[in-house]
């Protein structure tokens, strides 16, 4: 067994270049798949660790259906003997923003051990609770401590917790919220005595559940469909790495025909050649794979402050920025490295079994592909693309809309060789142009060689149209709607009602109109809801275009109670203009219009002030901003307001100084599927090569007779690369149409499922011919590498295929 | 049509003189001022030892390979040292070859490369093609691709590839070699009777003595040096 697998290595001592590129596939396509996995895992355990910190996760809870249990419930029920932990929660204005405030028992609560931690790191001396039960401190994500500086209380960091939530002492917190008697929910502790009389009859209007503490939601949840859309990136980078393997290992085996065929007249069985190649395969597959873990892990350090600052900007979810080599995370990528290598190493194995059984088969044979399997081929590819649709038009889901854009691509990517093979008899060839007429008949003999190279080219290129599409409509979307959102030309966030009440005087004393915005943070449908009340004015008649609305929107707004939604509440709840949402436990409005709302994932809804000022909820001022009379300066009228109220510069800010932020954090926030975009299509280039330069060996015997026959070695190299560059031609006519499905998909489909809201797509032509000049310019570099080869070639190796008794 | 062959100085067609050829690390030269005359439609075999540069004379003779010294010249043109693009043109038009191993163009079918030198050399007559194909025995074959025959229909069609560019010169080298007695002896006569109508001249290698004698003239190649062997 030895000897045989000493003799089947030592080929690669001989081809180190194609080792070498076998190596490097596998490795780059091992990096960008842990590269993902490590962002996502670390993300993860962030996620983890916040909800380990809040620690409520596991636990059930009883709720109210108006959200408000009475303390005497709780009272009555700790009487009855259950283990209960109380939890008081609400909005909180200590600062410029909102934050949610959640109370604990520091006795019961879960989050209690982090709570004594973090004191017993800023006072060592200090007995355990001190300051806690003293009702003085409250505990919050570092970052954003600078932000409750004005509240008062002494503050310490806890730095799992998501960016919008502080914790502090139950009754700290009910003076805080002024709700004195009321609690959010009670947690059930998992240690219960026995006996106790059922909590339905004791409680019949409460509710077993389990709810997560914070509004800000479960990441997990709110985040899924990005890490789902990372690991589909890295599964295609990884599938088009196996493409790499599969060429290199095929051709190694083939190269090794007369090896194995000596080996087998020796006497060695072929389970032992199978053996040899299964131990082969795995040596380079953990090679490949440490190397490629090494690159991921480098990969993931550069990507991850991106990601990072995507997770919480656009999803409030905290994410450290760190990152730490988990041995699960390196057992799984060796694992996907030698698993991906052996399913890429198949069609060897089968070539093996028949090569070892049917020795004298000329290779050719096996390379030429005839109509029937060409079409074989495609059906299959056409019946993966149905499967794909059909599972995700009948069952729309976010995995679903995953499997369908898995279905078309695998489906179309089965598709291209025949499609090529087609197209190749479409090409007019005449008599007189014997040089073109061996150029396609040869292109079509290449084309099993080359299929997968190609396939990996057009699923990189059909997803960097796909995603690029999407990016780029969302994007146009986006800044579009931040302008038409941004309707004033001034906004100021006032700190207190003394401050709000002399910005309003200030603005009428100056003819500046006001356009005053207020919250209550509410829930509907258990999912959180933010409803914002407005002032009338003709601005959002004239400048906020609505997606669905009925006639007289806003007079129905603002003099009939109606209210306005936003996509992703009107999709959740399956509402339209016309339907009853309950805003509140007894609070219902009918809905007048729906809005396109592309900054959160959760819903909201806008309403007159006079319909928000009659419910008597706690609502907080977010915002006023100010419309600049005709012909007024914007930085004059923000330079009086500063000098009239004595605000610091960054209290009054630009509908520009906006537009500019919110668009920066938007272009951050695609960075990453921007760097996986180039990775992928790089891959596919390399892929390419590989291919070529796999085929090298094979072609001398197929040139050399052309070259004695006239054809000089510049007219062969400059028919490599016309040959490659004819296949990315093609590769990207197909490539397109699958694109712009993809990217259709994407924005009416997975971002519905993803975020409530449907971008409209738009084209950008373009970037289209970019990314073919970009697709033409891979394949040329890739087959210029042969094509200098062919160019440079002594006439004695051509000659070496004819020189057979010598 | 080229006239038909006349007495032997009036018709000369090639003239290999002083062919001195050296493979690098090799003390000895393969070629040491060889040379030998080729007429007009003549057949001439040219035998020799393995390793005697039987094939690598052949491939200088075809503009394939550069002597180190000595000239070739074809109706008096020396193509010993032209460049690759000239080289080209001159086995593009005036020169074919016929390998051992077939070398036919995989890609293509029986077809399409019995076609390909002709038209690679733009004198291409489907009639005269057909007629090769038909005396050759393909004409069945002419859908199907090389892998698809056995080797001596390979061969055969390899011979009428050559041919069918009616060249001033056919290059053999071990045209049989890989076929059995009964093939190579169909094969060897079918050559010699379409290279006698094409008009071209014959070189034929070959290690058996019996085909040399097939030709009109032989010549032997040892020690560097072609010298004239017994006349069939």
């Amino acid at each position: 067994m030895r000897l045989t697998l000493a003799t089947l290595l030592r080929h690669w001592r001989r081809m180190p270049l194609q080792l070498g590129l076998m190596i490097a596939g596998l490795a780059l396509a091992t990096a960008l798949w842990s590269a993902v996995q490590a962002i996502n895992g670390e993300a993860r355990a962030s996620y983890a660790r916040a909800v380990e910190q809040l620690g409520s996760a596991q636990l059930p809870a009883l709720t109210a259906p108006d959200g408000h249990i009475p303390l005497a419930t709780y009272v009555s029920l700790r009487r009855a003997g259950w283990q209960l932990s109380p939890v008081l929660e609400g909005r909180w204005s200590p600062g410029r923003r909102p934050v949610t405030l959640m109370g604990v028992d520091v006795l019961s609560h879960p989050v209690t051990a982090a709570m004594a931690a973090a004191e017993a790191e800023a006072d060592p001396d200090a007995p355990p609770f001190a300051t806690v039960m003293q009702r003085e401190t409250l505990f919050a994500h570092p970052d954003h401590l600078p932000d409750l500086a004005g509240s008062g209380y002494r503050l310490l960091p806890l730095p799992h917790l998501p960016p919008d939530v502080v914790i502090g002492d139950l009754a700290l917190v009910a003076t805080l919220l002024d709700r004195p008697d009321a609690l959010t929910r009670l947690l059930i502790l998992p240690e219960q005595p026995t006996g106790l009389t059922p909590l339905a009859e004791l409680a019949p209007n409460l509710r077993v559940g389990r709810v997560q503490d914070g509004v800000a939601g479960d990441p997990q949840r709110l985040t899924r469909s990005f890490h789902l859309n990372l690991s589909a990136f890295g599964l295609l980078s990884f599938a088009v790495g196996l493409f790499i393997v599969q060429g290199s290992v095929t051709l190694g085996l083939e190269q090794r025909r007369g090896q194995i065929q000596t080996l087998r007249c020796l006497g060695v069985p072929l389970s032992q050649l199978m053996l040899a190649l299964a131990i082969e395969l795995v040596v380079f597959a953990l090679v490949a794979g440490l190397i490629g873990l090494v690159i991921g892990y480098g990969l993931a350090g550069l990507l991850l402050p991106d990601v990072t600052a995507t997770l919480r900007g656009l999803y409030g979810a905290p994410v450290d920025g760190e990152l730490t080599l988990r041995p699960g995370w390196v057992l799984s990528g060796l694992a996907m490295s030698v698993g991906g290598t052996l399913l890429a190493g198949t069609q060897a194995f089968l070539a093996l079994r028949r090569m070892a059984r049917s020795l004298s088969q000329a290779p050719v044979s096996g390379a030429r592909r005839g109509a029937h399997h060409w079409l074989r081929l495609a059906a299959g590819g056409l019946v993966l693309m149905g499967l794909g649709t059909l599972i995700g038009g009948i069952w729309p889901g976010l995995l679903t809309g995953f499997v369908w854009l898995a279905g078309l691509m695998v489906g179309a990517a089965l598709l291209l060789p025949a499609l090529l093979h087609a197209a190749s008899h479409l090409i007019p060839t005449g008599p007189d142009s014997p040089l073109r007429a061996w150029l396609i008949a040869d292109s079509r003999l290449q084309l099993p060689g080359l299929s997968l190279s190609l396939m990996a080219l057009c699923l990189a290129v059909a997803t960097n149209i796909g995603v690029g599409t999407m990016v780029s409509s969302f994007r146009l979307t986006f800044v579009d709607w931040i302008d038409q959102r941004l309707l004033a030309d001034l906004y100021v966030q006032p700190e207190t009602e003394t401050m709000e009440a002399e910005l309003m005087h200030w603005a009428q004393q100056a003819g500046v109109r006001a356009l005053p915005r207020y919250q209550i943070d509410s829930r509907s449908g258990n999912a959180p809801l933010r409803l914002f009340g407005i002032t009338d004015d003709p601005r959002y008649a004239e400048e906020w275009p609505l997606l669905r609305s009925q006639p007289d929107v806003w007079t129905r707004l603002f003099d009939q109670g109606e209210i306005l939604i936003n996509e992703q509440l009107a999709h959740r709840q399956g509402l339209s203009p016309g339907s009853v949402v309950e805003l509140a436990p007894g609070w219902s409005a009918r809905v007048a219009g729906v809005y396109a709302d592309y900054g959160n994932p959760d819903g909201q809804a806008y309403m007159s002030i006079d319909a928000m000022r009659d419910r008597e909820m706690p609502m907080t001022l977010s915002q006023i901003g100010l419309v600049a009379p005709a012909g007024t300066s914007i930085e004059d009228l923000a330079q009086e307001l500063r000098a009239a109220l004595a605000l610091p510069p960054g209290a009054v800010i630009r509908r520009d100084a906006i537009r500019a932020t919110s668009t920066a954090i938007f272009d951050r926030t695609f960075v990453v599927t921007g760097a996986l975009n180039v990775l992928t299509l790089a891959v596919a280039g390399f892929a390419m090569l590989t291919s070529f330069l796999s085929q090298w060996s094979r072609r001398l015997p197929q040139l050399s007779p052309l070259w004695a026959m006239g054809v000089t070695r510049r007219q062969l190299a400059l028919c490599e690369v016309l040959r490659s560059l004819g296949f990315a031609a093609g590769t990207f006519l197909l490539a397109l149409p699958l694109g712009l499905l993809l990217a259709w998909i994407l924005l009416a489909h997975i971002n519905l499922e993803a975020f409530g809201w449907r971008v409209p797509m738009t084209l950008f032509p373009d970037d289209w011919l970019r990314l073919f000049a970009l697709t033409l310019l891979a394949a040329a570099v890739a087959a210029l590498g042969p094509a200098t080869r062919l160019l440079r070639l002594s006439p004695a190796r051509l000659l070496g295929v004819f020189s057979h008794d010598r | 049509m080229r006239q038909d062959i006349g007495t032997r100085g009036f018709l000369l067609l090639l003239r290999v003189q002083d062919l001195t050829r050296r493979y690098p690390g090799q003390t000895r030269a393969v070629l040491q001022g060889a040379g030998f005359e080729l007429d007009r439609g003549e057949s001439v075999a040219l035998t020799g030892e393995s390793g005697s540069g039987k094939s690598t004379l052949l491939h200088m003779l075809a503009a394939l390979d550069q002597p180190d010294a000595g000239q070739i010249l074809l109706d008096g043109a020396d193509i010993s040292r032209l460049d690759d693009r000239s080289a080209s043109a001159v086995r593009r038009r005036r020169i074919a070859l016929v390998f051992q191993h077939f070398n036919l163009i995989p890609a293509l079918t029986v077809a399409e490369n019995i076609a390909l030198h002709a038209r690679l050399g733009k004198c291409h007559e489907a009639e005269w093609t057909n007629h090769l194909a038909e005396r050759m025995g393909l004409a069945d074959l002419m859908r199907r691709y090389p892998e698809q025959i056995s080797g001596g229909q390979q061969q055969r069609v390899a011979i009428a590839r050559a041919l069918a560019l009616r060249p001033d010169v056919l290059l053999a080298d071990e045209p049989t070699g890989n076929l059995d007695e009964y093939a190579s002896e169909e094969v060897l006569r079918l050559m010699l009777e379409l290279v006698s109508e094409a008009g071209s001249a014959l070189l034929l290698v070959t290690h058996s003595q019996q085909i040399a004698a097939r030709c009109q003239r032989h010549l032997h190649l040892s020690g560097g040096q072609i010298t004239e062997g017994a006349c069939a």
